[in-house]
This record gives structure tokens, C-alpha cells and sequence, in this order.
């Protein structure tokens, strides 16, 4: 009966084709951080903000597409951004990521440097993990979703992730440890 | 793995997740884990101004007139389902027939009414708030994310067309969490937009009149709202309603001849859609909206 009602909604969100501007805005309001912050777990500081425009501007490409009988415009929103990752890793193998400073607006410049430091060792550590819990780390963390929110977007079940996580956390903090973080 | 069951671990890094401190009595290996949870977390950061721009740029090429902005309060704050949009069948229910139709057959087998519409139709002067409960007034949804001191929920996609309202403001009721509206208004077609949000939280607790506890709705994390000031839903009286802390009434809008009795309310919110299940008459208790609401799932 909620799947119902939620369809309806979905109906009524979407009586036009696709997704219209204004639930485009909405979404890039609300998720803008939240992919930016995915994004940086899975491809770094250096690449985020880049992929993270990527993100939006292939999606309002794609917006007359959506079609909300297949999910919500944030499910919809997230396939996409996960998308444009894998397709930068894939990428990633053929050439050299060109560095560039983290474009963070800050006015401390020694907890940037501090904060880029750790990120540093997050990122070398979190490359040992398999890539799904590399992903799991980054949504959660990163992007601040629930697990039975993770658990939906990458089709497994809430416990699963729950178990993954925690064990996923333990290996990177063993990790860490070994690169003396802790 | 020792320590923490798995169920226990989940909570505790919903816990650090929320803001909450790390207890010394934790399992040595689990409270480093969500130590390093902690430290994760805190290495979330905001999207550039470089970013922000460059998006908005790319979406919004010079030649339109339709700006993407993240800025402007009123646009940002939303849309947002106006909360009560997503209102379950609020926003349906007397607006497209078969929706309203079914909402209601379905609730009216619990006794359950749903006030009508969150558009309501003005037929006096412009909108304009008067609250008499003294209200913190914010500008921006940032201030507010930073008064309320712990994560805000902002519903769903809204349909209503954010180009045509006017913010008129934020107001909280509490320094703690629970119940902060924001109000938009328009000059023509007098929409107005109510939001709810809530953190989780044991036990009840007051705010102003009204009475709150986080509940469970099928897995879902929910609010009980007993006694809730009625301007929550304004449209069932076509008017605004304020009651003072001091038991004043202050009505804004068309009365019509309703008395303003507050509600009870279940709100309960599953993958960013909040759906309100609403008792105007304060009949159902607790148990009885959380029995329409769970019913809800059983024929998944």
C-alpha cells in the first residue's frame, strides 16, 4: 500500500515527461554536497569537484529520461553519479590523474594541510579495501546515506551492508595503523 | 567479531553519525572503529564556490532566464514536498480524485479524516504571519541547519512551481529539535508550504502545547505528535492558527467556523518521502495511527 502510495506521488511529481527544472533544482540542492563528498572518497580531492560537475551536467542531459515508474529521482540522481565514477576509474587506468590543489576554501591553512594529509592516507589505505567496500565506505561516509539506502543502490540487503561497513571500517583502520595514522 | 553485536555497532555509528560522543565504557577494537567513523566523517567537506558556480553555469547558459542557484533562501528551502506535500495524501487526497478517493477509503476504515489541501485557497487579504509564540526568525537554511544543532530533514521533490512563492520566514518552536516551520506565500494563489522535521530521540517531550516521541514505523524512524498546534496543517481551516505561550489564539486567514483544536499526528519518513497520517480529532492514540501506518506494509 506505501509502494502505492508512493507511486503516486511519483505520478503526480513527474505528470510531465522526465524530471522538470524545478525537481532538478531541488535535487541539485540537496545532493550537490553529498556527491561532492562520495565523489571525493572514490576518486580523491583532486578529481571531485570535477567529477562531481560531471555528475550534474550528465544528468540534466538525461532529465527528460528519468522515468519514475523505474525509481525516485534520487535513486535516479545517485545511479548516475556512481556511474560517472566507475567511468573515471575505468579511465583512470589509461592515463596519469593530473594533480591539482584541493579547492577548498579555507582560512586555515594549516588544517588543510592537516585534513589534505589525512585524506592522503584514507585514500592509500581505503585502496586496499575490495571495491565494494571502497563504494560502501564512500556512500556512507562520504555521501552520508543510510545503509538501507546503500543497501538499495547497490541491490544488496540492509544486513549486508551493515556487516560489510563494520567490517570494511576494521581493515581500514588496520591499515591506517600500518601507515602510523593512529 | 567481539565486542559490539552487529545491531549494537550500527547503533552506536548512528550515534557518532548524529553527533553524539564516543562512551569509554565501548569495547576497546569497536571504539576504535567508530573513533576512525568519527574522523571519516569529519573530513566531509563543502562544495567550492569554483564548483558551485560551474554547475549552475553549465545548467543555466547565459541565454536563459532561469537561473540555478543555491543562495536565495526562499528557492532553497523549498520545494521540499513542502513537507507536507509529500503529506501522504494531503497533497493528493482533494486534489486529483482517484488518489483522494483511495486515501480516504483507506481511512476511513480506521475512523481517520484527512484535513484537506495544503494549498489553501485565501480568500481574504496577502498572507501574513503573525506568530505570538516567540519565534527565532532565520534568513537562510544554513541558519537553521545551525540553531537546530542537529541534522534537519528536507523532504521530497515538491511540485509546486518555487518560481511563483514568496518565503515569508522560518520559525522554530524549540531550541532542541522537533518543530520548525518554514511559510511561503503567493500573492495570487496564496500557496503555503508547512515543513516538519524532527531528530530522534528517547522518550516524549514537550514542545510548546504539543507532546513528541520518535517512533518506528516498519523499520522507518517516525514522530508522534500528540496535541500539535493546527497551524501544522493550515489548510483544513483555510487560516492560520498560533496559540501563544501563554494560550492566546491568534488566527491569520479565513476562519470558517472551526474551532482550532490541535491534532494528532504520525509522521514517519521511508526514502525521503514523509508521509503524515493526521487524527483532527484527537480520537486515535498512538497505537491506533501506528496500526494504520504499519498496515501499510503488510501487502508488500
Amino acid at each position: 500500500m506505501a509502494t502505492l502510495i508512493a507511486q503516486r506521488i511519483r505520478q503526480f511529481l513527474a505528470r510531465e515527461p522526465g524530471l522538470s527544472e524545478g525537481a532538478f533544482t531541488y535535487l541539485y540542492e540537496r545532493h550537490l554536497d553529498r556527491i561532492l563528498n562520495y565523489v571525493r572518497y572514490r576518486l580523491g580531492p583532486e578529481e571531485a569537484e570535477d567529477a562531481t560537475a560531471d555528475v550534474f551536467v550528465r544528468a540534466w542531459g538525461r532529465r527528460r529520461g528519468y522515468d519514475s515508474e523505474k525509481g525516485t529521482p534520487t535513486t535516479w540522481l545517485w545511479a548516475i553519479a556512481r556511474n560517472v565514477v566507475t567511468d573515471r576509474l575505468r579511465r583512470r587506468r589509461l592515463r596519469q590523474v593530473e594533480l591539482s590543489l584541493d579547492l577548498a576554501v579555507s582560512t586555515d591553512p594549516l588544517a588543510d594541510i592537516e585534513r589534505q594529509e589525512e585524506w592522503r592516507r584514507v585514500q592509500v589505505a581505503l585502496g586496499y579495501l575490495p571495491t565494494v567496500d571502497q563504494e560502501i565506505i564512500a556512500l556512507r561516509f562520504g555521501a552520508g546515506h543510510t545503509n538501507r539506502a546503500i543497501a538499495g543502490l547497490m541491490e544488496m540487503s540492509e544486513a549486508n551492508v551493515a556487516q560489510r561497513l563494520r567490517r570494511a571500517l576494521r581493515k581500514l583502520r588496520t591499515q591506517l595503523q600500518g601507515d602510523d595514522m593512529l | 567479531m567481539s565486542g559490539l553485536s552487529d545491531k549494537e555497532f550500527q547503533a552506536w555509528l548512528d550515534f557518532v553519525e548524529r553527533g553524539g560522543e564516543l562512551s569509554s565504557a565501548l569495547p576497546g577494537d569497536d571504539a576504535a572503529d567508530l573513533d576512525l567513523a568519527s574522523r571519516l566523517l569529519a573530513l566531509r567537506t563543502a562544495p567550492s564556490p569554483h564548483l558551485a558556480a560551474r554547475v549552475a553555469r553549465i545548467l543555466a547558459p547565459p541565454s536563459s532566464t532561469r537561473a540555478l542557484t543555491r543562495t536565495t533562501a526562499w528557492r532553497r528551502a523549498r520545494v521540499g514536498v513542502g513537507a507536507v506535500a509529500a503529506l501522504l495524501a494531503l497533497a493528493l487526497t482533494l486534489t486529483f480524485t482517484p488518489a483522494g478517493t483511495w486515501a480516504q477509503e483507506m481511512l476511513q476504515r480506521f475512523g481517520v479524516v484527512f484535513l484537506p489541501g495544503v494549498m489553501p485557497q485565501w480568500s481574504g487579504e496577502f498572507l501574513k504571519v503573525v506568530p505570538t509564540r516567540p519565534p527565532v526568525v532565520f534568513s537562510t537554511e544554513s541558519e537553521v541547519q545551525a540553531a537546530a544543532e542537529f541534522p534537519l530533514r528536507w523532504p521530497t521533490e515538491f511540485p509546486f512551481d518555487r518560481e511563483r512563492v514568496t518565503f515569508l520566514g522560518y520559525m522554530t518552536y524549540t531550541n532542541d529539535g522537533a518543530w520548525i516551520e518554514s511559510l511561503y506565500g503567493d500573492a495570487k494563489d496564496h500557496y503555503l508550504e508547512v515543513q516538519v522535521f524532527w531528530r530522534q530521540r528517547p522518550g516524549p517531550w514537550p514542545v510548546g502545547d504539543a507532546r513528541f516521541e520518535s517512533v518506528d514505523v516498519a523499520g522507518w524512524e517516525g514522530l508522534w505528535g500528540e496535541g500539535v498546534p493546527a497551524s501544522f496543517i493550515a489548510g483544513a481551516r483555510r487560516s492560520l492558527i498560533y496559540k501563544g505561550l501563554d494560550g492566546t489564539l491568534t488566527r491569520v486567514g479565513e476562519a470558517e467556523g472551526s474551532s482550532p483544536a490541535p491534532i494528532n499526528v504520525l509522521l514517519w519518513e521511508e526514502e525521503e518521502i514523509l508521509y503524515v497520517l493526521v487524527d483532527p480529532n484527537q480520537k486515535l492514540s498512538r497505537a491506533d495511527l501506528l496500526r494504520v501506518a504499519v498496515s501499510a506494509y503488510q501487502d508488500r
